[in-house]
């Protein structure tokens, strides 16, 4: 056995645990939180402003809701994890959403159409509990009548 | 809140304006997808928050002296307490502002127009406290409207002019003698409220503000003087109207 072919049998190995592990990245999947409860029935929006400003444009309104915040994580228990808040795009157009915690996830912002990290490590329970304050941000424009905008919560199951 | 099961694992909703076309090939991965998700454990559901606009519409006119009240801090010009510029809010002010002229005898009816004064102390502007408008020379007026759900027609804001100016004995002067130039400190371009004349009676539209938009300007008055009316202290009041659609 010559010195060439030992590199070789050492490198093709780990040439393969790499593929395979980028072949098995964690998919996602929509954590069941059906048990959650929001303590507002609908979210009121008002102006961020009172008055507009010269330009026009400045017309965005923000609106405040409480959820209690209970998802089922049964599924991956005892396994590691990350857990994203996903806002998807959806009419009626772009939707700002900032929210803060409890502590049990972490509080972020995000834009329609994207998603954010809230949880990151073991799941040691069959549920995770955290009361989140929402705060939307839409263009007065696109607030016509009551307007449903829908966000799930997300596992990368690792 | 929660409605029903939206979408199942890993199948992001779609969403079509108008009747959608399948060929065979997109409807076998579709096909495909459902059966393997199927089997899957989870139960997936979307939270659906409702938002409504609690107060879509807002009209503020001020015209003279107004009212801002709330607000963080002070505004960036002249340490205005309340302001849009800090986040104060549109309040209520009932003073009637009068605007006004003396005519020296000698100069009755000669042609030359009269220059008009208010009583109204509003220079600054609520928007950002920044000095718009002279005193006492000037009378401001500005406002806004807003209105949630996409672009409406202009509110418009108009005078409701008696016949004529009268006096304690009965002598009439025509509102028509009275008319206004628009402007505004360090403003370029046409004003939201411009110059005019009074009608003799009636209702006139004097300005337009488009939704979410601060508009403002500074009249200044003057009285004709190119007729020769009985002496007297002729009076008249003007009520200014914004409606908004």
């Amino acid at each position: 056995m010559n010195s060439a072919h030992s590199r070789l049998t050492f490198f093709l190995p780990l040439a393969l645990t790499i593929i395979w592990a980028s072949a098995t990245q964690a998919k996602s999947i929509v954590i069941d939180d059906s048990a959650s409860q929001a303590i507002e029935p609908s979210v009121s929006m008002h102006w961020k402003t009172a008055a507009p400003s010269r330009s026009a444009g400045s017309d965005l309104m923000v609106g405040t809701t409480t959820i209690r915040v209970r998802m089922n994580l049964t599924p991956w228990l005892r396994h590691s994890g990350r857990i994203y808040l996903s806002l998807p795009a959806q009419p009626p157009g772009p939707i700002s959403l900032t929210w803060v915690t409890q502590g049990r996830l972490l509080p972020g912002q995000l834009q329609s159409g994207s998603r954010v990290l809230v949880y990151a490590g073991p799941i040691t329970s069959s549920f995770m509990e955290d009361t989140l304050t929402f705060q939307f941000t839409v263009a007065g424009s696109l607030i016509r009548g009551a307007v449903p905008v829908s966000y799930h919560f997300e596992m990368d199951a690792q | 809140m929660h409605t029903n099961p939206a979408w199942h694992a890993g199948v992001q909703p779609t969403m079509s304006v108008g009747p959608e076309r399948f060929s065979a090939s997109t409807l076998r991965p579709a096909l495909a997808g459902a059966v393997l998700l199927a089997a899957g454990p989870t139960s997936v559901l979307a939270f659906t928050a409702t938002l409504t606009a609690a107060a879509p519409q807002t009209i503020y006119l001020q015209v003279g002296v107004g009212a801002f009240t709330g607000g963080t801090g002070t505004c960036p010009y002249n340490n205005v307490p309340s302001c849009y510029d800090n986040g104060g809010s549109p309040g209520n002010n009932p003073t009637v502002n009068t605007v006004s002229t003396s005519v020296p005898l000698a100069s009755v009816g000669n042609g030359t127009a009269q220059a008009m004064t208010t009583n109204s102390t509003a220079v600054d502007s609520y928007y950002d406290g920044y000095t718009f408008c002279t005193a006492p020379g000037q009378l401001y007026i500005g406002g806004f409207f807003r209105t949630a759900g996409g672009t409406t027609a202009a509110a418009q804001v108009t005078a409701t002019v008696p016949t004529a100016l009268t006096d304690p004995k009965g002598d009439t002067l025509p509102f028509s003698k009275i008319s206004w130039t628009s402007s505004g400190i360090g403003d370029a371009g046409a004003e939201p409220f411009p110059a005019g004349t009074f009608v003799n009676g009636g209702v006139q539209t004097v300005g337009t503000m488009a939704s979410n938009t601060w508009n403002e300007s500074c009249w200044t008055f003057s009285y004709a003087n190119n007729t020769v009316p009985a002496s007297g202290f002729y009076t008249g009041s003007v009520t200014y109207t914004m409606t908004a659609p």
